[in-house]
C-alpha cells in the first residue's frame, strides 16, 4: 500500500476518492430507502409545486372535490400551483392544505 | 430545489421536459431525470398528456446527444492535432480510438441511461474519437428510449411519491457512476502494481 502510494500517488488519491464517494452515496442511498418505506410519510403533504390534479390524484379524491374546495374557476391554459393559488388569495399553502384535508374527511366519511 | 423543477413542470408542461432533456445532454447541470418524473407524475394525475411528455423528453435527448456528438466530431482535429505534438499523448489517444472502434457503441448505450451522469462526455468523446454517426445514433436511440420509459414510467406510477423517489434514484445514480470509477480505478491500481 505504501509503495503504490509512492509510485502511483495520482491514481491512489484517485481510487480512495472514487471509494469515499461510492460510501458516501451507498448511505445516502439506504438512508432515502429507509425513508422511503417508513409508512408516516406515505401521505403527501401539499407543496407549492403541486396542481389541484395532482393532489386529487395522489390522495385518491375525485377531481371535483379538490377543484371545489378550492372555487377553482374551469381550466384555461396550464394549471395553477397550490403556491399560485395561494400568492394569488393572499393565504398560505397550509390554509389551503386545511381546506383540502377537511373535504377528504368529509368525503371519506361519506364512502368509506 | 427538486421541487423548483417540479414546479416549472406544473408551469411550462411539454416544453420544460424538452428544453431540460436537450440541455442536460449537452452536459449542462440539469436534473432531467426529476422533470421527467415530475412529468410522469402530472401526466397521471391528467395535467399533461402523456404522449406529449414523452414525445418532448424523447426529442430533446435524441436532439441535445447529436448536438453533444456534431461538437465533439468538429473540435476533433483540432484537439487531436494538440494531443499529438507529445508520443505518449498520441499513444494514449491511439488507445482511446481503439478503444471507441471496438466499443463504442455499447458504450454510448449505458451512458444514456445507466450511467446517465457520463452521457454527455460520452457524447462529445464519441464525435472526438470518430465513432460511425451512424452507429451513434442507434445505439443512442436505444439507451434514450430505455432512459425516457423508465424515468417518465416511474413517475407515472409513483406519481404521489415522486419527491422521495427523486432522492433514491439520484443516489442510485450517484452510487452507479462512483462504483464504475472505484472499480476501473481500481483495475488501473492492480495493473500498475502487478507491472513492477
Amino acid at each position: 500500500m505504501r509503495r503504490l502510494w509512492r509510485d502511483h500517488r495520482l491514481l491512489t488519491a484517485a481510487f480512495l476518492l472514487a471509494v469515499a464517494l461510492t460510501t458516501f452515496f451507498a448511505v445516502r442511498l439506504v438512508a432515502s430507502w429507509i425513508y422511503w418505506n417508513d409508512p408516516a410519510h406515505r401521505d403527501a403533504e401539499i407543496a407549492p409545486w403541486m396542481t389541484p390534479r395532482y393532489v386529487a390524484h395522489s390522495w385518491r379524491l375525485p377531481p371535483e372535490i379538490v377543484a371545489e374546495t378550492l372555487d377553482l374557476d374551469p381550466p384555461v391554459g396550464p394549471p395553477p400551483t397550490f403556491g399560485e393559488l395561494a400568492a394569488e388569495r393572499g393565504v398560505t399553502v397550509e390554509d389551503l392544505a386545511a381546506r383540502i384535508e377537511k373535504a377528504a374527511e368529509a368525503h371519506r366519511a361519506a364512502r368509506p | 430545489m427538486t421541487e423548483t423543477f417540479f414546479a416549472l413542470v406544473s408551469a411550462w408542461g411539454a416544453l420544460a421536459v424538452f428544453t431540460s432533456a436537450f440541455l442536460s445532454c449537452l452536459a449542462l447541470p440539469i436534473p432531467t431525470a426529476f422533470v421527467m418524473l415530475a412529468a410522469g407524475a402530472f401526466a397521471a394525475s391528467g395535467d399533461l398528456a402523456l404522449w406529449q411528455v414523452a414525445l418532448a423528453a424523447y426529442a430533446g435527448a435524441i436532439l441535445g446527444d447529436q448536438a453533444g456528438f456534431l461538437l465533439g466530431r468538429a473540435g476533433g482535429p483540432r484537439l487531436s492535432a494538440f494531443l499529438e505534438t507529445r508520443p505518449a499523448r498520441a499513444e494514449i489517444l491511439a488507445r482511446a480510438r481503439s478503444l471507441v472502434d471496438r466499443r463504442g457503441g455499447v458504450g454510448v448505450f449505458f451512458s444514456t441511461w445507466l450511467f446517465a451522469p457520463l452521457g454527455p462526455w460520452v457524447n462529445f468523446a464519441s464525435g472526438f474519437a470518430g465513432l460511425g454517426w451512424l452507429r451513434f445514433t442507434l445505439w443512442d436511440a436505444a439507451g434514450e428510449a430505455i432512459w425516457v420509459t423508465f424515468y417518465l414510467g416511474l413517475g407515472y406510477l409513483f406519481a404521489d411519491r415522486i419527491a422521495e423517489l427523486a432522492a433514491i434514484l439520484s443516489d442510485a445514480s450517484g452510487l452507479l457512476v462512483a462504483g464504475l470509477a472505484t472499480a476501473v480505478l481500481g483495475y488501473a491500481l492492480l495493473q500498475a502494481a502487478r507491472r513492477r
